[in-house]
């Protein structure tokens, strides 16, 4: 059997994990300085595809829920 | 450069035209169980197996797809025996991870994954018992934030021991 690839899903890698959190913070600090009705826009944008995957998943989650 | 906003039908409709193999994790997977908030990037769980790594990145490439610690364009070698890759794509950040031991393994995530239907397109998302192990095992202030609203939304929330963390 092959050796199975490195994973991050494990306990051990916090400094790893500290990186990609520092990175996604720089990312969403850049975002951060649109206008506010920039910023609604993308939060109502957002927020609708966030209902949109939440009606999409109804009809198994029933069954599929522990 | 500030990335694009998600578009999860356009990443999954890339993912799913390539015929890839993928588990949504992450804020969206959160979403699908009920704590409905907003995300910024696009978490993928994915198998390891190098051809399935060949057709995601086929996938990313036709978003036009970078990654983006250094804005290359994709290549195979970007993903294939790593343990995570970040993309910047037309349709926001996608972040792929290889999956760790079980119960947070491909084969188990994909198992209690739930089926997301777009009409178009349909794909899996990872169920509650895996987001619960994933928002434990990361821990940040975040992840705290949603097993707190994922418990006040469905009570007791399943708990899967994760080897390393709870033993």
């Amino acid at each position: 059997m092959s050796e199975r690839a490195p994973s991050l899903l494990e306990p051990g890698h916090e400094r790893e994990w500290e990186r990609l959190n520092a990175e996604k913070q720089r990312l969403r600090l850049d975002a951060s300085d649109a206008p506010v009705g920039e910023l609604l826009r993308r939060g109502q944008a957002l927020s609708a595809q966030a209902m949109r995957l939440r009606r999409a998943v109804e009809p198994t989650d029933a069954r599929t829920r522990p | 450069m500030p990335a694009p906003d998600p578009e999860l039908d356009a990443v999954a409709d890339a993912l799913v035209a390539a015929g890839a193999g993928f588990v949504v994790v992450g804020g969206f997977a959160v979403i699908a169980n009920r704590f409905v908030r907003a995300t910024e990037d696009i978490g993928v769980l994915i198998p390891d197996d190098e051809k399935n790594d060949r057709r995601l990145i086929a996938a990313l490439r036709g978003i036009n797809g970078v990654r983006q610690r250094d804005g290359e364009p994709l290549t195979d070698s970007h993903l294939h025996g790593h343990e995570h890759l970040r993309v910047l794509t037309d349709a926001g950040l996608v972040d792929l991870f290889r999956g760790g031991a079980p119960p947070l393994d491909f084969a188990t995530v994909a198992s209690h994954a739930v089926t997301a239907d777009y009409g178009s397109v349909s794909f899996r998302v990872a169920g509650l018992r895996s987001v619960v192990g994933f928002k434990r095992l990361a821990d940040r202030p975040q992840d705290r934030l949603d097993l707190e609203r994922l418990r006040e939304i469905h009570g007791e929330l399943p708990i899967d021991p994760i080897p390393g963390l709870d033993d």
